[in-house]
């Protein structure tokens, strides 16, 4: 559980905000951008994969075996930080490909 | 798709020897050489590259006449979902295209006797062997465990719940098939016992912790759409059986369908099975379409198609009457598999708790 009163630096842009509210859905609970919904229970394993695909239908990046580690998405702050991450990553591997 | 019709003009011959026999080797090598075992694989991985409609389409013509052959399109299906999606470059080179062929055949090995719907109490071991991990567990009601050559094997290491495949071959692994069971009683069923199995670290499917609700979840996901659209052309067989036998049976002085109950039957059967048939059609759109609202439209599809198999299937032979009973009733046989749909990939009551979840998680629509 984060602290209301600290430095959450990324918490207050659109992306997270996006996340922070889906996430709230999902879990019938009203989150903060820093709040850990697997170690609040918040999430069955069904969800676990329902979250996977919702980050790459609405968010246009691959969720690959590599990028299963629960720190990419326990938080709507870690999972804005890894989408942005991977869109860095695949726009990368766009222009390396580019002649 | 002349090697699907052919197959389906085979089942609707011979399924219910095969319900007594087991599925023979040579109709599994004939369903492979179709593209049965890799219908939505990429063509790229050797499959035919379907899409969710389309292989919907497929599991409901051979659900309509042989829900085992069905189950060997589910569980080759399921096993390489999951491998497809969650296996690294590695392992998909590896494994996936000699599924989506048939050069190997999967089973998958979730269930044991203390863990069904909740597969999450599985206590199968998975311990580190120097790099390689030794497994050992008892799993029950492998779907075509008896002639398996791989399995996807769910249990839990120290780390978290964690899959693996496991090589039927290997030492320490001992198959007992299963016979007279209540439905589905060609699908080379098989009880498998896990005796300290050593597998290279290059055989587990995700990192520890994922085996269960990414691994595992994706290949049920995958289960159930197929399971879902065979349960619907189920239905639809039964339907036309019944639909034939009480235009034709003459009781006394009338045709069975002039009694207006059977007309009634009839009539409610048509509409369950409509109504089955476009939850999986939904499904079918949301999972072409990679919404992620899929995953639970493709489990309400199965409860629905399994309720409705089951119902479909009782009025059946309820109306075909002592030919429905009879040895080598289709509608009969039937009976007996849509009952183990309704348990299977999530049973009935589980499918409830699950969509009611989803509902007043305000994701439905």
């Amino acid at each position: 559980m984060d602290t209301a009163n600290a430095p959450v630096p990324e918490s207050r842009d659109e992306l997270v905000e996006q996340l922070r509210q889906y996430l709230s859905s999902i879990t019938s609970t009203e989150l903060g951008p820093d709040d850990d919904y697997f170690t609040l229970g918040l999430v069955s394993s069904l969800r676990a994969l329902e979250i996977v695909t919702y980050i790459e239908g609405s968010h246009d990046v691959v969720v690959e075996v590599e990028d299963l580690d629960l720190d990419n998405f326990r938080t709507a702050a870690r999972v804005a930080g890894f989408i942005r991450r991977k869109r860095g990553e695949q726009l990368r591997a766009t222009d390396g490909a580019a002649p | 798709m002349i090697g699907i019709d052919t197959l389906v003009a085979s089942a609707e011959t011979d399924a219910g020897t095969w319900d007594e026999t087991g599925l023979p080797v040579d109709v599994i090598e004939a369903a492979a050489r179709a593209g049965v075992l890799g219908l939505d694989r990429t063509t790229d991985c050797r499959g035919l590259g379907l899409n969710a409609a389309e292989l919907g389409s497929v599991a409901e013509r051979l659900g309509a006449v042989c829900t085992s052959l069905r189950s060997l399109l589910t569980v080759q299906g399921m096993v390489n979902a999951a491998l497809d999606r969650w296996g690294t470059a590695e392992q998909r080179a590896q494994w996936v295209p000699a599924l989506a062929t048939g050069e190997l055949l999967a089973g998958f090995a979730a269930t044991e006797s203390g863990a069904g719907s909740d597969l999450s109490s599985v206590t199968t071991s998975f311990e580190a062997h120097g790099s390689d991990h030794r497994i050992s567990g008892r799993k029950l009601w492998v779907t075509f465990g008896e002639v398996a050559d791989v399995l996807l094997v769910l249990g839990r290491s120290q780390a978290g719940l964690t899959t693996a495949l496991v090589e039927t071959d290997a030492p320490g692994v001992s198959v007992e098939p299963i016979h007279g069971q209540l439905g589905m009683r060609g699908a080379r069923i098989a009880h498998i016992a896990l005796d300290g199995v050593v597998v290279p670290a290059d055989h587990l499917i995700a990192p520890p912790g994922f085996g269960l609700s990414h691994v595992v979840g994706t290949a049920l996901d995958h289960g159930r759409y197929t399971i879902a659209w065979g349960c619907a052309g189920m239905a639809r067989g039964c339907l036309a059986d019944a639909a034939a036998h009480a235009s034709t049976r003459v009781q006394g002085s009338a045709v069975l369908s002039e009694h207006d109950s059977v007309r009634a039957i009839i009539g409610r059967s048509w509409v369950d099975a409509a109504g089955a048939r476009a939850l999986c059609e939904r499904a079918a759109e949301q999972r072409d379409a990679h919404e992620p609202s899929a995953l639970f439209t493709t489990i309400a599809a199965k409860y629905a198609a399994a309720r409705v198999a089951a119902s479909v299937s009782q009025q059946a032979v309820q109306v075909l009457g002592a030919a429905g009973c009879a040895p080598g009733s289709r509608v009969g046989r039937f009976f007996r598999d849509a009952k183990v749909m309704q348990i299977i990939e999530g049973a009935t009551e589980v499918a409830e708790l699950q969509i009611g979840d989803y509902v007043l998680g305000g994701g439905a629509r």
